[in-house]
């Protein structure tokens, strides 16, 4: 059996992007449920709050291959 | 998939159920990793080159696109707009309202032209991973979304120095307003390290990781797929062996389609964020 | 591994492709900030007045619908009401014509039946004043017949009297004649 800990490491780092990814949606969601005349800065807010914590899963996937 | 990859799969091609065959090698990151053509290869001379690689010619073809698409669209202007400048309109309309101003307000408009711009050639250079032999995601070399995010660095910079005064705009991005003077040592280093070091470090290396990591999870069920593809294997692995690479190739299928979403996604994220950052430097703090 | 070159970091920043990245870029902003996005937002601006003096332009060509339904109307009606005018005219033009003419025709009728009656009249009184003179003569002249022949008996009488009368009806008959 052979393989990387690097591998390992970013799928410990992936659950905590997974997890913030997973509020940001569902509480935006929650939010346009609640004020759907507000879907648009709301939108843009998810996204921009989903990039934001992507991120961060990403540079554990990237420095998984670049350490 | 594109040549290199195919070459990479074609190494472990048929190999399932073969006893004594190769085994499973999944693509390494080595396919992000074109050698230059032999006539554009000054990478030995030059530190820190690469020569002309497959990404130069990919980033010529995505350039030659977007300019194409442009005049394609624009040619003929015309107040009742027909199909093609329909699509133009799409476009600079969308970066316009769901971009442009929510982050900067209506005097953004000035910096509209950037924001399409990026949109239209991070897009381009995303989607060269999905069209047929090119199949590379120009964005999936760092030095591309590092040299956007670059210019967006400087710009936002400029933007606040210009609108806010030199000392102001730095003090109001420095120096977090209402926080005690005592735990200022403390968040002043983590301000500037994260307004002016990891924000556009994250700027690029989000946009290139996403494509990176798609573009390796198409080359890997392309390669499996390809391994597992084995008919010669007797009437039962064989029919075993091609129905797997049957379900690997529809993955591979729905994960091309779902990676046009995530290109798309990602050319407006890097665009939302270009505009954020403009319009943070534009705002006093 | 074929066609693939050694194996750096994947955090590469190549400052060929990077230059390389930024002149592209700047193509294409060029591109947009000189010739699209200017031309784009003009004509949305265009259209934009356009569409509102389109929406102008139709407000003032309903006005001037509005105005000329109203015209056609009024001019209806006022073709209607003289139109009724005319006929109600008419039909007491015909009326009073139709009266005048019976009128006229009774009154001629009355003149004739009245000429008729007159003549009729005339006739009678001439008949009556001729008859009057013609008893008296004839009257006399019986008399005197009478008075003159004895009257012996009644045969003689009688034949006087059959002659008498013989004679008037001749006589009236030559009279009638002469008339």
């Amino acid at each position: 059996m052979e393989g990387s800990l690097n591998v390992i490491g970013y799928g410990i780092s992936v659950i905590g992007a997974g997890i913030g990814v997973g509020i940001v949606f569902g509480l935006g969601m929650q939010a346009i449920a609640r004020q759907p005349e507000a879907r648009g800065p709301l939108q843009t807010n998810i996204y921009i709050g989903f990039a934001l914590i992507e991120a961060l899963a990403l540079l554990g996937f990237v420095l998984a291959f670049a350490i | 998939m594109s040549a290199d990859t195919l070459n990479l799969a074609a190494e472990g091609g048929g190999g399932l159920f073969t006893p004594g065959g190769p085994g499973f090698e999944a693509p390494s990151v080595g396919i992000f990793f074109p050698s230059p053509w032999s006539w554009g290869d000054y990478s030995e001379a030059l530190p820190y080159t690469s020569g002309i690689t497959k990404y130069v010619i990919l980033l010529l073809v995505a350039t030659s696109l977007v300019v194409f698409f442009l005049w394609w669209t624009s040619r003929k202007l015309s107040v009742v707009p027909d199909r093609r400048q329909s699509i133009l309109e799409l476009v600079v309309l969308f970066v316009r309202d769901q971009i442009s101003r929510p982050m900067i307000g209506v005097k953004g408009d000035k910096y509209l032209p950037l924001l399409v711009s990026l949109f239209l050639f991070i897009f381009a250079m995303n989607v060269m991973g999905i069209i047929p032999f090119l199949q590379l995601p120009v964005t999936s070399n760092l030095s591309y979304p590092a040299g956007l995010a670059l210019v967006i660095y400087i710009t936002f910079i400029t933007v606040g120095i210009r609108s806010q005064g030199f000392t102001h705009y730095f003090k109001g991005a420095v120096v977090p307003s209402g926080a005690p003077g005592w735990i200022l040592p403390l968040l002043v280093p983590i301000e500037i390290l994260s307004n002016f070091i990891i924000r556009p470090a994250t700027h690029a290396i989000r946009l290139f990781a996403t494509m990176f990591a798609g573009h390796l999870l198409l080359a890997t069920f392309a390669a499996g797929g390809w391994y597992m593809f084995n008919p010669a294997a007797g009437p039962l692995y064989g029919t075993i062996s091609v129905l797997f690479s049957g379900s690997a190739l529809l993955a591979f299928i729905i994960f091309t389609a779902f990676e046009l979403v995530i290109m798309f996604l990602q050319a407006f994220v890097f665009t939302l964020l270009a505009a954020l950052y403009i319009g943070q430097a534009q705002e006093a703090h | 591994m074929l066609g693939l070159a050694a194996e750096e970091n994947v955090l590469r920043i190549h400052i060929d492709e990077l230059v390389f990245g930024l002149i592209a870029f700047a193509v294409i902003f060029a591109l947009v900030y000189r010739y699209a996005v200017p031309r784009v937002t003009k004509m949305l601006d265009e259209r934009a007045d356009s569409i509102e003096g389109g929406i102008e332009r139709a407000k003032k060509a309903e006005a001037e619908a509005e105005e000329l339904r109203q015209q056609f109307k009024e001019k209806l009606e006022e073709a209607h009401r003289s139109y009724a005018a005319e006929l109600q005219k008419a039909s007491e033009q015909s009326a009073a014509i139709i009266a005048e003419a019976r009128e006229e025709a009774q009154a001629e009728a009355r003149r004739i039946i009245e000429a008729a009656h007159a003549q009729i009249e005339a006739d009678r009184q001439q008949a009556m004043e001729q008859l009057r003179a013609e008893i008296g003569a004839l009257s006399a002249e019986l008399a005197a017949r009478i008075v003159g022949e004895t009257l012996a008996d009644s045969a003689a009488q009688s034949r006087v009297i059959d002659r008498f009368l013989a004679e008037l009806e001749s006589g009236s008959t030559q009279q009638a004649e002469v008339r």
